[in-house]
């Protein structure tokens, strides 16, 4: 991770072509940018390949970054957006519903993390249940941990408007995962 | 993992926070920044150049633009071949170079497949199956038709034609694994142990049978209803990083 002032440095320096400063925002914010595609796909390639997708456009379009400290939501939401852009195009389908009976054992996937294999379906299940849109809601809030008001501005919605729609997610999906504990 | 931001909506977020962070953590590959900065340089020119001769949300542009970007990043990252296109990824320990377009496709006699887990869950049955390239450096496709087959060599379940979506280079040694998600089997009693047969381009297919690791009974997916046809897919195919 680099600091904010290396980051705003390498934004200036990027904006005019150099390649090496483009390298350093690359590197602190590619893996960022895959979690995000990832849950609004919910597939590892293509979330993958909309992030390839994804530097292009910021590679153009950042000589008109007038903030550095909008990178990240601006960069994130371009990989979100090149996500949803990959599903229309390849029709894809998210994993079936398959639901998970808690006293079943199942075993965490070998080198995954630590959830366990039945949570992450669960989870995968929930959302494939979304809308794209609704997903990539979820992604920038709880994958890239933007704020309400900085996922207004990312998607042309209000702070409040982005806020009231998460709750409403929220309720949702706290129903369908069976989250009724509050940590 | 993901920081939840200040402005709380509801006390539940920091719950969903860790749920998705953990999920989202399957998307993360180890990158190589300067080959992605460089073909990011060069697909942006491409991308100008195709989209004011094509519209800027061409498939044509697109594919221009990710054959600028894996032919500049060849000598350094990694790039699915085949299917819907040039499927660039960056993890050169998990997916050989090749950009040739002579790589054979896997055959079964090339590859073996073991079913290393078989798991329970409402209705459905999930099991992993795992491929180990025996001999050739090949191609396989990303997503598989699989069967369920059982010990006498009834079909009891056979899964849909997939679609095109990518292929996995294997080099000799290498394995990859993919989830095979079953539902709602309410045909006769399986005779003998199940095992999976997964299909291939190939015209030939590859039976994965139980590891020797695994414990437990390998049972049919239960049944939920005769008026839900019975189903079986398999998710997509991932190299196991190290092998």
């Amino acid at each position: 991770m680099i600091d904010d002032g290396s980051i705003r440095a390498a934004v200036a320096r990027a904006a005019t072509g150099d390649e090496v400063a483009f390298a350093r925002i690359v590197a602190a914010h590619h893996d960022d940018m895959a979690r995000v595609a990832f849950v609004v796909c919910g597939d590892v390639e293509l979330a993958q390949e909309a992030v390839q997708a994804a530097w292009p456009k910021a590679w153009a379009k950042l000589g008109s970054m007038r903030d550095a400290d909008r990178l990240r939501p601006w960069l994130v939401s371009i990989a979100a957006n090149e996500a949803k852009q990959l599903i229309r195009s390849r029709h894809r389908r998210w994993l079936r519903e398959t639901p998970i009976e808690d006293d079943q054992p199942v075993t965490p996937r070998a080198g995954a993390d630590p959830e366990s294999r039945a949570a992450i379906l669960d989870l995968a299940n929930a959302l494939a249940g979304l809308e794209p849109d609704d997903r990539t809601l979820i992604a920038l809030r709880y994958a890239a941990g933007l704020t309400s008001d900085e996922i207004g501005r990312a998607i042309g919605m209000t702070g409040g408007g982005v806020r009231a729609r998460l709750a409403r997610l929220l309720t949702r999906l706290r129903e369908e995962l069976h989250d009724d504990e509050i940590a | 993992m993901t920081k939840l931001p200040d402005d709380h909506i509801d006390p539940y977020e920091s719950r969903l926070t860790r749920r998705v962070g953990a999920f989202a953590e399957q998307a993360v590959r180890p990158i190589d920044a300067a080959a992605i900065a460089s073909a990011a340089r060069v697909g942006s020119r491409r991308q100008t150049l195709v989209g004011r001769l094509f519209g800027s949300n061409s498939s044509i542009g697109r594919l221009g633009l990710v054959v600028a970007a894996a032919v500049l990043a060849a000598g350094s990252i990694g790039i699915y071949v085949g299917g819907a296109g040039p499927r660039p990824t960056a993890s050169p320990a998990e997916v050989p170079i090749s950009t040739t377009g002579r790589t054979p496709d896997c055959a079964a006699k090339n590859l073996s497949a073991e079913i290393v887990a078989w798991e329970g869950a409402a209705g459905h049955r999930i099991a992993t199956v795992r491929f180990l390239d025996l001999d050739l450096e090949c191609l396989i496709p990303a997503y598989l038709k699989p069967a369920l087959v059982d010990g006498a060599g009834h079909a009891l379940i056979v899964g849909g034609n997939v679609h095109a979506a990518g292929t996995l280079h294997l080099s000799i040694g290498t394995k990859a694994d993919a989830l095979v998600d079953m539902s709602n089997y309410c045909g006769p009693a399986p005779v003998g142990e199940l095992i999976l047969r997964i299909y291939l381009p190939t015209n030939d297919s590859v039976e994965a049978r139980r590891s020797a690791n695994l414990d437990g009974p390998l049972d049919a997916p239960p049944c939920n209803g005769r008026t839900v046809p019975a189903t079986i897919e398999m998710q997509s195919l991932g190299p196991i990083p190290g092998t």
